[in-house]
């Protein structure tokens, strides 16, 4: 086991890494930018480097000064976390090259992962389920209407080169396939330069499941079974669960083994995720991600297993040391993410400096975050401020536990997603389990009236009365300091008609 | 039932003190459109920074019955507040009691505050609704009424004094309001007369209300005694907030500065094209006012009376000025008896309290006709001349168009000893306009001529080009220089910087005999 | 004092005095019985009214506020008697106008109208972009386009002029 490790990252992930090594006895190295100088995880490092600069281009994801950094304090291994550099090869690669280890997938495996054709073909040859689709464009629009007609509608026209939602059409009836091809190619030309389009088949109402996977570094993989993340906005996940309320024993089978194909198909290490679109019971491939996710934590409550230290283990070239049959799930977990944002205002961020914070409690609540009043909550990084996370017996105690949670839970100074957490734990479709990838943004998030917006309009009063009581204690602009000036000059010359003078006398006038 | 402990003691006379003349004459007051004393205080005032003074005074008359009735506060509400932050002294008469009669301990109290302000350096502002002198007390009512103006006048120049007409003020009471430096009436439930509408009818025969005697109306356009007038109590506690933004607490203090968004260097191209070519054609002075001063801060005074000239106070890069400006679009821009009074009271009021002065100037000379000078357009054109002379404080001038005659003279003249004076290039500035000079001068050569008719366009085209410019008076730094009207905002501000120290010492003397 | 407050576009009328040494709440015309003490400078609240507890968070100040309870968000806007008048009166003179100012530091990406135009309440004027997403930023009432004072590509500061607005003729 490493002896000091250096986390490439900030804020809750980086903190998280920190916990477990220190539970460890893992010496632990942060590194901050000039932002972060007052940030959880440079403080609770055994040891800190600063990056220098404030961008993440100049801090974060700056390899050399990372490197350096790592260097300098002997660390034997570099976490990467997730975002910034976690998928980025080449720096895995640097890593290795400078004799540490990298706590994270092999660089071949990132890399493979990452391109979307190559990864699709290893599936194909993995034998994973994929979304039913052309792997070639289509020669014209008849082939594409053939084919389109072979998977079943709707189905949905994807410009090859495509990206950003430009050069698509979701096609619901056979006769209208054709004219879309044309306008779809002609937007692709326009846009990218290149015409060329592939046929997919639509999924309405699919649901977003992920596998959570672990390997080490001697072929050894166990699955850990399923994550929940339907609940998202623009592709941007809001809440998450484990178990998943639409997925049987059966079904889990399948999607873990499916997984764990997929993992050894490009010799993977370390904890993973493989994302599906599931729809009923059918799952097909979505993508790899090769790193720790987010929502870890739900996996992590239901199974008993620290990830990171799975993580560690692994780097470090341990056994995995169990089989899959000693994976038990056993009650449901909850997580709703804690962003810097305003869901009653389309979501738009929030930027503002953290007043009081007021964390919730009790039997299986966990807080992870890295905030802490008086933080500058800005515009340079993720809005993600945290994620709360509980666990119960079973869902519907789960849910209770989620909404006492976030009732209890005040973060001041920024509007944050609680609100659109609450209102989905408050939902019928969600407590029922009937929801898919486009229900979040689909519910309205509007305050229904109660007997509350009364209290709100008297402590909204009341603090407004107080705090215009206390700016009356202090007037503003009102030094008299010319005229006491005056005065006291009138005094000494004249003290016996001290101040009779003001206003009477023509000669000196100040202007 | 035991005695009440002195802190119950308290609550009870304070809760009793909020009375005044009991709920049905408030209800009154309100079906009337009017506000009570302190609702008036609380629309006026910063949330929760009124102070009241003296509220458990109670009258001392014993006559007539009187001291079988006893108000606390004796119908006037005093005290201190902030407004923006700011510190006054203000009084409130209450209608309610006792009709909003003065007594002799309600004058006290209010020249008690008048006092504090007088020594603190804080302005005053006084809320006038009253029904006149306590006729039970008789002369010492009077005195209480004298009492008062008296610190008025002290107090004039010295801090700033703005009166608010919410209601009756007649007789000897509208003395207090007449002095002070800003009347503000309330339409239609205000007015203010010396007599009234009984006395008058008794008189004269004539048969008037009270609002056509002295209302709102009639005092803001016929007699001037009104600076501004709004529609309700609320708007013109309002007005009363907007206003003392523009003022300083006393003659010792500058105005506030207030930064604004509006570039100091920007240029107002519109400015080289508003004024028409043709010199008889008017156009509105407000646009060049709104375009030179920063944005939305011009705050125009006596809006109403001698239309045809324009004064108020704005913030040029930040810092109040008194504007001056000649309206071409009434009466030509010419100076007649209400404008030079109107004008000239501004003047000596912004020379008071340290407000720099900007003049606009585009005058063709003083009104003719009988009704002019029957009335005395010597002496009060005099007034305004006096006023621009005497004034010390930084004092700039843009001769936007027309300067002729003694008008010249008169409005800020560099031999008034004016800071600066500049002129836009279309400025005439000459002893009166072309054709009547070539008149004169070339009278014989006119007369002598086949085509008179010719000959004197051809002697006016003459003259026009030679004198009629800015340029004659430019050789003798009359003017001290001729800038592009789109240049003017950025020009002043930077004079202005320079002037902000400006020191001037006068003659000693008592004051002087200004032209009453 | 009077305030008038607006609970998430609910109006409810507070009057705050003090009566005889007492702070006296009334809502809606009802008197509550209320104890008020602010816990820290932070704005947390704790607030027992009618004999009941709440825990209130209180951000905010002049006219806008926001305030959690129990987990719920409340955007509150709040008047006393006197910015009413006040602001009735500039409401009556510019019925839909306005400036638009960018609410944070971002780059506009696209207008969406032009001057002239006749826009509604919530209409996308532009799209700024801020912190990796594109936000849509509506009209806050309706109106036309009177000036656009921000151009496409521009990066803009927080509080930047970004669209003037002005009140439509009666129709």
């Amino acid at each position: 086991m490493f002896n000091k490790i250096l986390i490439a990252n900030r804020g809750e992930i980086a903190l998280r890494v920190i916990r477990t090594a220190r539970e460890q006895g893992i010496q632990t190295v942060a590194v901050y930018s000039e932002a972060d100088a007052c940030a959880l995880h440079t403080r609770l490092a055994d040891e800190a480097i600063a990056l220098g600069g404030f961008m993440p281009s100049e801090s974060y994801l700056d390899m050399d000064k990372i490197l350096a950094a790592a260097k300098k304090t002997g660390a034997e291994a570099i976490h990467p976390g997730y975002g910034f550099l976690s998928e980025n090869a080449e720096f895995a690669r640097r890593v290795v090259k400078a004799g540490m280890a990298w706590i994270g997938p092999p660089p071949d495996a990132i890399t493979q992962m990452g391109d979307k054709i190559v990864s699709r073909q290893i599936m194909k040859a993995a034998n994973v389920p994929m979304v039913p689709g052309m792997t070639e464009p289509a020669a014209d629009a008849a082939v594409a209407r053939a084919a389109a007609d072979e998977m079943g509608y709707p189905v949905m026209l994807k410009a090859a080169a495509g990206g950003g939602g430009k050069g698509i059409r979701i096609v619901h009836k056979p006769e209208e396939l054709e004219s879309a091809f044309k306008t779809a190619s002609g937007e692709a030309l326009a846009g990218f330069g290149d015409g060329r389009m592939y046929v997919e088949r639509y999924l309405v109402n699919t649901r977003h499941i992920e596998i959570q996977v672990v390997f080490d570094a001697h072929g050894n993989g166990v699955h850990y079974g399923e994550r929940e993340c339907s609940m998202q906005r623009r592709h941007q996940k809001l809440v998450e669960e484990c178990p998943s309320p639409a997925v049987s024993v059966a079904m889990r089978e399948e999607m873990g083994a499916a997984a764990l194909r997929a993992g050894a198909a490009v010799n993977y290490e370390g904890a993973g995720t493989v994302e599906f679109l599931a729809s009923g019971d059918e799952f097909f491939f979505l993508e790899m991600n090769t790193r720790l996710q987010v929502e870890h934590p739900v996996t992590e409550m239901v199974t008993g297993i620290d990830l990171v230290w799975e993580q560690l283990r692994a780097a470090a070239g341990e056994q995995l040391g169990y089989g899959q049959d000693a994976i038990h799930m056993r009650g449901h977990s909850i997580e709703v993410r804690l962003n810097a944002e305003d869901p009653s205002n389309n979501y738009l961020p929030s930027i503002g400096t953290i007043g009081n914070v007021r964390i919730p409690g009790g039997p299986w609540v966990r807080f992870d975050s890295g905030i802490y009043p008086n933080m500058e909550v800005g515009l340079n990084y993720d809005p993600m401020l945290g994620k709360l996370i509980v666990w119960a017996p079973d869902r519907m105690q789960a849910i209770a536990r989620m909404r006492r949670s976030l009732e209890e839970l005040n973060i001041g100074g920024v509007r944050t997603s609680a609100v659109a957490g609450l209102a989905v734990m408050n939902d019928k479709g969600f407590q029922e389990g009937e929801f898919h990838t486009q229900y979040l943004e689909q519910m309205d998030l509007q305050e229904p009236a109660s007997e509350r917006d009364k209290v709100v309009a008297a402590a909204t009063a009341m603090r407004r009365w107080k705090q215009a009581n206390r700016a009356a204690l202090s007037p503003r602009d009102a030094d008299r300091l010319g005229w006491l000036a005056r005065g006291r000059v009138g005094q000494a010359s004249h003290p016996h008609i001290a101040g009779s003078t003001a206003g009477f006398s023509r000669e000196g006038s100040r202007s | 039932m035991s005695n009440p402990t002195p802190t119950e003691r308290l609550h009870e006379l304070r809760e009793k003190s909020l009375e005044g003349g009991g709920q049905r004459r408030i209800d009154n007051q309100h079906k009337k459109g009017k506000l009570t004393a302190r609702e008036r205080i609380d629309f006026l005032v910063d949330e929760g920074s009124f102070v009241e003074l003296d509220r458990f005074v109670a009258h001392r008359c014993t006559d007539f019955g009187m001291e079988n009735e006893e108000i606390l506060g004796d119908g006037v509400v005093t005290g201190h507040a902030l407004i923006k932050g700011r510190p006054v002294y203000l009084y409130s008469q209450d209608f309610t009691v006792f009709g909003g009669s003065l007594s002799e301990t309600y004058a006290e109290k209010v020249c008690k505050i008048m006092d504090m302000a007088t020594k603190n350096g804080v302005p005053i502002i006084g809320l006038n609704d009253s029904g006149g002198a306590r006729i039970q007390e008789g002369v010492r009512s009077l005195g209480g009424y004298a009492e008062i103006f008296w610190r008025n006048t002290r107090a004039s120049g010295v801090v700033p004094q703005i009166s608010a007409i919410l209601g009756p003020c007649a007789g000897g009471a509208v003395y207090s309001p007449a002095i002070t430096d800003f009347i503000a009436m309330v339409e239609e439930t205000s007015y203010m007369h010396i007599t009234g509408p009984d006395v008058v009818k008794t008189v004269t025969h004539e048969v008037v209300t009270s609002e056509d005697l002295g209302g709102a109306a009639v005092h803001a356009s016929k007699s001037g005694v009104a600076h501004f007038t709004t529609v309700d109590d609320r708007a013109c506690m309002q007005l009363i907030r907007k206003m003392l933004a523009y003022l300083p607490l006393n003659n010792a203090e500058m105005p506030p500065f207030m930064a604004s968004d509006d570039p100091s260097d920007r240029l107002s191209p519109e400015l080289d094209t508003l004024i028409p070519a043709d010199p008889t054609k008017p156009y509105d002075i407000h646009e060049v006012i709104s375009r030179v001063m920063d944005e939305e801060s011009f705050f125009e005074v006596h809006a109403a009376y001698a239309m045809n000239i324009v004064v108020g106070f704005a913030r040029l890069g930040g810092h109040v000025v008194g504007v001056v400006a000649n309206q071409p679009a009434i009466l030509a821009g010419c100076l007649d008896i209400e404008a030079s009074i109107k004008a000239a009271r501004f003047v000596r009021f912004c020379d008071a309290f340290n407000i720099p002065l900007i003049v606009f100037e585009d005058v063709p000379g003083f009104l003719p006709g009988t009704d002019q000078e029957h009335r005395g357009i010597i002496n009060h054109g005099a007034k305004l001349l006096y006023a621009f002379a005497e004034a010390t404080v930084p004092k700039l001038t843009v001769i936007t168009r027309k300067a002729y005659g003694g008008a010249y003279c008169v409005m800020n003249s560099k031999h008034l000893r004016a800071d600066l004076n500049v002129a836009w290039p279309g400025a005439m500035i000459a002893v009166m306009g072309a054709e009547g000079a070539a008149k004169i001068i070339h009278r014989g050569d006119i007369a002598g001529a086949d085509d008179q008719e010719a000959e004197l366009k051809k002697r006016t085209d003459e003259y026009e080009e030679k004198f009629n410019n800015p340029y004659r008076a430019a050789r003798r730094g009359f003017v001290d220089d001729v800038i592009e009207p789109n240049a003017t905002r950025p020009y002043l501000i930077r004079a202005l910087e320079l002037f902000r120290s400006k020191t001037e010492a006068g003659p000693t003397r008592k004051h002087g005999n200004i032209p009453l | 004092m009077k305030y008038f407050v607006n609970v998430n576009g609910r109006p409810i009328e507070v009057e705050i005095v003090d009566r005889a040494g007492k702070t006296v709440v009334t809502i809606e015309g009802e008197r509550a019985d209320f104890s008020y003490e602010e816990v820290d400078h932070e704005g947390q609240v704790a607030l027992v009214m009618d004999e009941c507890g709440y825990a209130v968070s209180v951000a905010g100040k002049g006219n806008d506020y926001h305030v959690t309870l129990a987990g719920h968000a409340y955007a509150v806007e709040i008047e006393d008697e006197r910015e009413r008048a006040a602001h009735a009166a500039a409401r009556d003179r510019g019925k839909g106008g306005g400036l638009v100012k960018a609410v944070m530091p971002g780059v506009v990406v696209e207008l969406c109208v032009a001057e002239g135009d006749v826009v509604t309440e919530g209409q996308p004027l532009l799209i700024l972009e801020a912190m990796k997403m594109q936000n849509e930023i509506g009209a806050p009432s309706e109106g036309r386009v009177k000036r656009i004072l921000c151009n496409a590509g521009e990066a803009v500061s927080a509080g930047a002029k970004l669209v003037e607005l002005e009140a439509l003729p009666d129709a």
